[in-house]
């Protein structure tokens, strides 16, 4: 056992490898970065290339490129409103306030440095826990994750800040946009009217784009610049941006998100832009200054970073120890696997322990090599921000529309991404928050697919849902958390009335 | 300026209506049962908790009005030509992109946006407009094609 494990960290450490990780490493964050692009895009384009390579070798360059792409979305988030991956859309909740109130070199550094941590930990559980992990994954059933996803978007009015009931009008929003198209579960046309562009449904990236790139663009059209904000001058970056104090602070934050992160990457089918919302929500509701969250400040970009990252690893853990791949990445690691002949599942811990030590290894070095380039190219793009606004954001949004057209070369999702801009700036002029509308169009084909066939496995028996333990559980407590904002209020006046002494307003 | 009781009924009832749109154009309950379980359940339940959140903000901004409750302004549009400008660019970016080809509408849309988006006329540089987006359109476009592989339309190129 030990020796396999020696042999595996040693082979991810032949200078091949390591510079395939780094290569995977930089070219991911560059995808991550890019508006529109992907880690899985990112991941599809360099796929033929490890047919030439050795099996460790193409799964460290496509781990490198896994871990580049998360964290390279968070630049872009914190420095430009805009989510550089679906990943990191929960980033952008505080991590842009923080930059306007001109701390964005401690949201970049806690970003960076919670992003490394989170991948630590993810890999940390996958190293340990994968099989046990992996077998407890498979007993979720479509109840357990209805109720599971469900509980997330029950937490709607926690990522809104402002009127809550527009918060919850931006979430069901939300959850109507992705229901266009095809339904998830029997194929049956919704809110298409014919248009045969609409059957496929409108794409998370485009959907992402337009909400925040576009709009952001109409908001500042009209807001106008002044010359204080044309060149945003008051960048500097001094160490890694985040002090020690902040540091400490943030602790319990990363262990909270990160663990919520790794679960639900565990879990098949749901993904990291999940993961960052429910790293977040949950960081949040535990939090004791839950109600700063949202106007910049730190803590947000840690649960953000730290969940999103820690979810790689989780991610690993059904493909590795079952076979099962839980996301699109997942099923690219897959495939690069079975080109090369190696099957994952129970029995690769034992026939090919050596190459999975490898992964683990390589995993760990490719972090590493995260947190030094995205340090180093935080300086990059910090210098590319200080360009004036007219010249950067026209070339912005130029790649935002290749980004969305390269998702599936349509012209279709560059004329959604226009349509969800102009959706967002009429969401910010009439005064709603955006965050529940991307909670709503996340959860929504997740709670909806699963409520289908969970209603479909119990013949249309709906005391199923209620009477499974978990399922139950989460279900209960998404009631708690949806009737609190409306029966909290009531009950504190009813208290501050029956107690004497105290004047009635 | 538009005050935020004016907002929460000018949306009270456009969200109202979206949601009777979207309620009537779905399927009635009962026409898609497979299995036992309405598939159309959801989007029903969709639209008609739409419909009673936006009722609900149309009241609230009517109650508003009625009581002379003095509510905060929304938010402020204080170039409305600019922003129409900048609309009419993307609008014309996503029409063109296809037919005319990405690197010309690229360069065209950067220079017609930069153009927009500056805040004094004297300190918009054609020239200098001019050949950033020529060559941001032509970094993009050898970024994509060349070098990611990703096809882009090539209109009249």
């Amino acid at each position: 056992m030990f020796e396999t494990m020696l042999a595996g960290f040693y082979s991810a450490f032949a200078l091949d490898c390591l510079l395939l990780i780094a290569g995977g490493v930089a070219l991911g964050v560059m995808f991550g970065s890019i508006p529109g692009l992907t880690a899985s895009m990112g991941l599809i384009l360099c796929l033929p290339l490890t047919f030439s390579m050795t099996p460790l070798n193409g799964i460290s360059l496509l781990c490198g490129l896994f871990i580049g792409g998360i964290s390279g979305g968070l630049i872009p988030a914190i420095l430009m409103n805009i989510p550089g991956t679906p990943g990191s859309v929960a980033t952008l909740f505080d991590g842009y306030p923080m930059m306007r109130k001109g701390e964005s070199q401690k949201a970049l550094g806690a970003a960076v440095v919670y992003s490394f941590l989170g991948t630590l930990f993810g890999i940390a559980v996958l190293s340990v826990f994968a099989p046990m992990l992996a077998r407890f994954a498979l007993k979720f059933t479509p109840y357990e994750y209805f109720a599971v996803s469900f509980f997330a978007l029950a937490l709607i009015s926690s990522v809104s800040s402002g009127s809550m009931l527009k918060g919850f009008i931006s979430g069901v929003l939300g959850i109507a946009i992705a229901m266009v198209g095809m339904s998830p579960v029997g194929g049956i046309q919704r809110l298409t009217g014919g248009n045969v562009d609409l059957q496929s449904g409108f794409l998370m990236v485009p959907f992402l784009v337009g909400l925040f790139a576009i709009s952001e663009l109409f908001h500042n059209a009209g807001a106008g610049f002044s010359k204080a904000t044309m060149i945003q001058k008051d960048f500097r970056m001094r160490g890694i941006g985040i002090g020690i104090g902040d540091f400490v602070r943030n602790i319990r934050t990363f262990f909270v998100s990160s663990s919520v992160g790794t679960a639900i990457g565990i879990l098949p089918g749901i993904g990291v832009s999940t993961a960052s919302i429910m790293g977040y929500l949950a960081a949040k509701k535990t939090s004791k200054r839950q109600d700063q969250y949202g106007t910049g400040v730190v803590d947000g970009v840690v649960a953000s970073e730290s969940a999103n990252n820690a979810c790689i690893g989780g991610a690993l853990v059904p493909l590795l120890a079952l076979g099962i791949p839980g996301d699109t990445v997942a099923s690219i690691l897959l495939g690069a696997l079975i080109m090369n002949n190696i099957q994952p599942g129970p029995l690769l811990f034992i026939t090919q322990g050596e190459l999975v030590y490898g992964i683990f290894t390589s995993l760990v070095i490719a972090s590493f090599c995260m947190l030094v380039i995205v340090l180093l190219l935080m300086r990059v793009f910090i210098r590319l921000v200080q360009t004036p606004k007219n010249i950067l954001m026209p070339i912005v949004i130029v790649m935002c529309l290749v980004g969305a057209f390269g998702v599936n070369n349509r012209a279709f999702d560059v004329w959604s991404v226009v349509m969800f801009g102009g959706l967002g700036l009429a969401l910010r002029t009439f005064g709603f928050p955006l965050q529940p509308a991307v909670l709503g169009f996340i959860l929504g084909p997740i709670v909806e697919t699963n409520f289908y066939r969970a209603l479909t496995m119990a013949n249309g028996n709906y005391s199923e849902f209620v009477l499974r333990p978990i399922s139950g559980a989460f279900l209960a407590a998404a009631v708690i958390f949806i009737l609190l904002p409306v029966v909290g209020p009531v009950f504190a006046r009813w208290r501050d009335s029956a107690r004497p002494g105290i004047p009635k307003p | 300026m538009l005050k935020e009781k004016t907002a929460d009924v000018v949306s009270g009832s456009l969200l109202l209506i979206i949601a009777f749109v979207m309620y009537a154009s779905l399927p009635k309950a009962g026409e898609t049962v497979i299995a036992g379980t309405d598939l159309s359940l959801a989007p029903r339940l969709v639209a008609l908790l739409l419909g009673v959140l936006s009722a609900v903000l149309l009241l609230r901004g009517l109650y508003a009005f009625r009581s002379g409750r003095v509510s905060k302004a929304a938010e402020r549009i204080a170039h409305p030509y600019r922003l129409v400008g900048t609309a009419a660019l993307v609008v014309a970016a996503a029409l063109l992109f296809e037919p005319l080809g990405f690197a010309p509408t690229a360069a065209l849309y950067i220079f017609g946006q930069n153009f927009v988006l500056c805040y004094e006329p004297g300190e918009f540089r054609p020239l200098r407009a001019a050949i950033v987006a020529i060559v941001a359109a032509a970094v993009i476009w050898y970024l994509f094609t060349q070098w990611l592989s990703m096809p882009l339309p090539s209109g009249i190129l």
